[in-house]
């Protein structure tokens, strides 16, 4: 199975107190191959938190099909399974951890999935390593900062060793230095864990080195593609409400002044280049 | 407005274990129509500082005058401090909690003692300022709105006080990237109206591009202060506050590193945009 | 504003007075607390106190901390002195003014009183300072299973609980927030007749709830994506298990309510 996601003719709609219905999705195509870094982009209520929703089996479809590691998460016997496999990491730190202590927060999932004591404390280390917080496993999560906290919240997911981990907005509410953390970590589960990652962003450099990225607008996919087409179509950035990392608006825009550099997304290159033309 | 504070100190939990020294004599001036960027990284002190600025913490040691009038002095009264001084805190759009925009909005000015027709044109102005219809939402629930939406009722209840210093404390946190820019033109225009602002902020590159002044907290004391372009060229010194450079002085320093001679100060987008084709058009 | 509450707060370490198996501690601290009321003579309190302060003392928590438990609660203990002083009636009269009698045994017995709060104060803070509340509640829930075979949800009430203990540090957080952004509007708290203060309040508790059912619902929503369903099938991290310092503390409880039992 290589397919980690396949979402076809995805729709899904809130239901007023009124009655009526809110298309929050309205027909959406999404594909996530195994080992993937995928970068969700698009403003407030595009309908990329109700995406991740549906992965993890959240919501079901109102209409269309959503298969998780190609089990079908509107067949309720899978739903365990599909949390299992595609573990997901919210916006608050402080809404997702359930334990006053690290260690037994980081239990909470092998709990749930009922494995052997000695099993659960394998897992707790395997997780605690992985996030680099070894040194905290006795600590209450209320006094850790933000970002901290945000690496234990990986960590109660890690323990229930998921093939892919989805982040809806995770870096939101961190200050700089605990976003590029988390984004680090991202990216070593990714290449080192060999899982599978989709991030809901808002911040544009996080989607930088990304295998893809899918920019939503209105519950629609607006495109998908790597990031150098993404961040260098402008039209697209514009209607998706968008702005372009600095070195791809620095670049784009000093060729359209007759500058000879090369599009680039990366900082490092496009001064280099700048440095050689002088 | 202007506002001066004198020797500032803060213990927080003094006498217990807990004990913690928030804020270590601070002193600084800051002077009419000025708008200006704290930065500290988290636990440095600049919320406390903003916050004793604001009247909303007891205790410290210190003075502060706005507008020559000494505020620490306990017998001057609250009410005026307020009329003076509006804060907008952190994800704002939690203290909404009247049935309606329009009352929420109101709530502020109504405290204050404003007569009920100045209210109504205030909750007008103040909505037209943050670009809500006031025809449209006055009678909505503030939460049936979105987020951003709730986020701008929040803000127009602090501008219906119509306050001569806007304090902010992170206001931008949760936004998504075209309204972070808005909500940074909207400042810019309100202290354009005259209004001085102190903004704290994580994002060194809007205090770059809006700010005429910046005051780096590290631990409970004032680290540096002077205007952008003082600050965001001294690399090592921010880097002890563990603080990061803007963007585009970070790239500044990457081209000087490689060759290129950037004059210090560089730090907005358009400034290092324009050097750059001077510099180098028509160059192979 | 509200950080200065220590009561409740759990205080990790690794000594024996933490390392006591947690349901062993709730049985015993509840022993304890009853006991305290059947001490007829000094030497009991004494003795008491004495174990107290050896557990506190064993335990590596500061004295500081424990005693600011026991400040926070000063108002009640002076309560219950001044009650029992006015209200008991004895035969030496002490103090006569007006309609006011003190006597002696009043005294003697407010006294008596307040070191029993004070006792007890110190009990169930040297609980929750040495255990913390995921135990106690597992513990709960343990001693608890029994009235599972009689269909009573004792899973969902232990776990209700531990979730509102660990939101009590945010929410306090969350109060003060709330309650520094009126004031900036220009709410006071401190001012004006009873339900004038009270009205006050609302542009704070609603915020608060709707704060508090946000979260609520975040957190379902981040427990069920960590595969939450209910008790069944589920494991337990911590097993509760005796051991040799659990017997030791058995048999020291034991002796001290043998000792109070001969009429100390």
């Amino acid at each position: 199975m290589n397919k980690m996601i396949e979402a076809s003719e995805l729709k899904f709609a809130y239901i007023s107190e009124e009655g009526n219905y809110t298309f929050a999705l309205n027909g959406v195509n999404i594909q996530v191959e195994r080992g993937e870094f995928v970068v969700l982009l698009g403003r407030n209520g595009s309908g990329k938190s109700t995406f991740a929703k549906l992965v993890n089996a959240l919501n079901i479809p109102t209409s269309g099909k959503m298969l998780v590691a190609g089990m079908d998460t509107a067949d309720p016997e899978n739903t365990l399974e599909i949390r299992k496999t595609a573990g997901m990491v919210f916006q608050n730190p402080d809404n997702q951890l359930v334990a006053t202590i690290v260690e037994e927060d980081i239990a909470f999932g092998p709990e749930n999935l009922g494995l052997p004591r000695e099993e659960i404390y394998e897992r707790i280390d395997y997780a605690l390593k992985t996030v680099h917080m070894e040194e905290y496993r006795h600590h209450a999560p209320h006094m850790l900062s933000g970002g901290q906290k945000q690496r234990i919240a990986i960590a109660g997911v890690l323990a229930m060793k998921p093939k892919m981990i989805i982040f809806d907005e995770s870096t939101a509410m961190l200050d700089p230095q605990g976003r590029q953390d988390i984004l680090a970590l991202i990216k070593e589960l990714n290449k080192n864990e060999n899982i599978t990652i989709v991030l809901i962003t808002h911040y544009m450099e996080e989607a930088i080195d990304a295998d893809r990225v899918i920019v939503m607008k209105d519950g629609f996919v607006l495109r998908e593609g790597i990031p150098m087409e993404i961040f260098f179509d402008q039209g697209l950035l514009q209607n998706a409400g968008l702005i372009a990392p600095f070195a791809a608006r620095l670049s784009r825009e000093l060729i359209e002044e007759g500058i000879a550099v090369r599009p680039t997304l990366d900082v490092q290159s496009l001064a280099e280049e700048l440095c050689q033309l002088k | 407005m202007s506002i001066k504070v004198e020797h500032l100190s803060y213990t927080y939990m003094k006498g217990t274990p807990f004990e913690h020294k928030a804020l270590d004599d601070v002193s600084f001036e800051i002077k009419d129509h000025e708008f200006i960027g704290v930065v500290g990284h988290t636990g440095s002190g600049k919320s406390t500082l903003m916050q004793i600025i604001s009247g909303l913490i007891k205790g410290y040691e210190g003075k502060v005058y706005i507008n020559g009038v000494d505020f620490s002095d306990k017998k001057q009264d609250k009410k005026a401090l307020r009329r003076l001084v509006g804060v907008v805190f952190q994800y704002p759009e939690y203290q909404l909690f009247e049935e309606s925009v329009e009352k929420d909005i109101a709530y502020g000015p109504l405290k204050l003692g404003v007569e009920q027709k100045e209210i109504e044109r205030r909750v007008k102005a103040a909505m037209d300022l943050v670009e809500l219809d006031y025809d449209l939402f006055r009678d909505k629930s503030p939460f049936s709105l979105s987020g951003g939406q709730k986020r701008k009722v929040a803000i127009a209840g602090v501008l219906a006080m119509e306050p001569q210093i806007l304090i902010m404390d992170e206001p931008i946190a949760g936004l998504d990237p075209m309204g972070r820019e808005n909500f940074m033109r909207l400042t810019k225009s309100l202290n354009e109206c005259g209004i001085t602002i102190l903004m704290v902020s994580h994002n060194m590159d809007n205090l770059a591009e809006y700010t005429q002044k910046v005051i780096v907290m590290n631990n409970g004391r004032l680290f540096m202060e002077g205007t952008p372009e003082e600050i965001f060229s001294d690399y090592d010194k921010l880097k002890q506050a563990s603080l990061e450079l803007p963007e585009v002085a970070r790239f500044a320093k990457l081209l000087r590193k490689n060759g290129l001679n950037i004059p210090e100060g560089v730090i907005q987008y358009e400034q290092i945009k324009k050097f750059l084709i001077e510099k180098l058009r028509g160059k192979k | 504003m509200m950080q200065n509450i220590t009561i409740g707060q759990y205080f990790p370490g690794n000594s024996f007075v933490h390392r006591l198996d947690a349901r062993l501690k709730l049985i015993l601290a509840i022993a304890l607390i009853i006991l305290i009321f059947f001490i007829k003579t000094v030497w009991g309190y004494l003795s008491i106190a004495g174990l107290l302060f050896i557990i506190i003392v064993c335990s590596r928590v500061s004295f500081k901390f424990v005693f600011k438990s026991v400040k926070s609660m000063w108002l009640v203990i002076v309560i219950a002195f001044v009650l029992n002083a006015f209200f008991v009636k004895g035969n030496t009269v002490l103090f006569e003014w007006e309609f006011i009698h003190i006597y002696t045994e009043s005294i003697l017995r407010a006294t008596e009183m307040a070191v029993r709060l004070v006792l007890l104060v110190l009990i169930s803070t040297m609980l929750t300072f040495t255990t913390s509340a995921k135990e106690i509640t597992d513990a709960i829930e343990s001693l608890f299973k029994p009235l599972g075979k009689i269909k009573f949800p004792v899973h969902e009430m232990a776990l209700m609980m531990s979730i509102a203990l660990r939101f009590i540090p945010t929410l306090i957080e969350e109060t003060d927030r709330i309650m520094k952004a009126q004031m900036a509007r220009g709410a006071s708290f401190d001012s004006g007749s009873l339900i004038a203060r009270m009205k006050d309040m609302l542009p704070v508790l609603i915020p608060l709830f709707i704060s508090a059912f946000k979260r609520a619902e975040e957190l379902a929503l981040a427990m069920e994506a960590r595969c939450y369903h209910g008790g069944e099938n589920r494991t337990k991290l911590k097993v509760f298990k005796l051991c040799r310092i659990d017997y030791i503390a058995m048999i020291v409880i034991a002796a001290e309510i043998l000792f109070i039992a001969f009429g100390y």
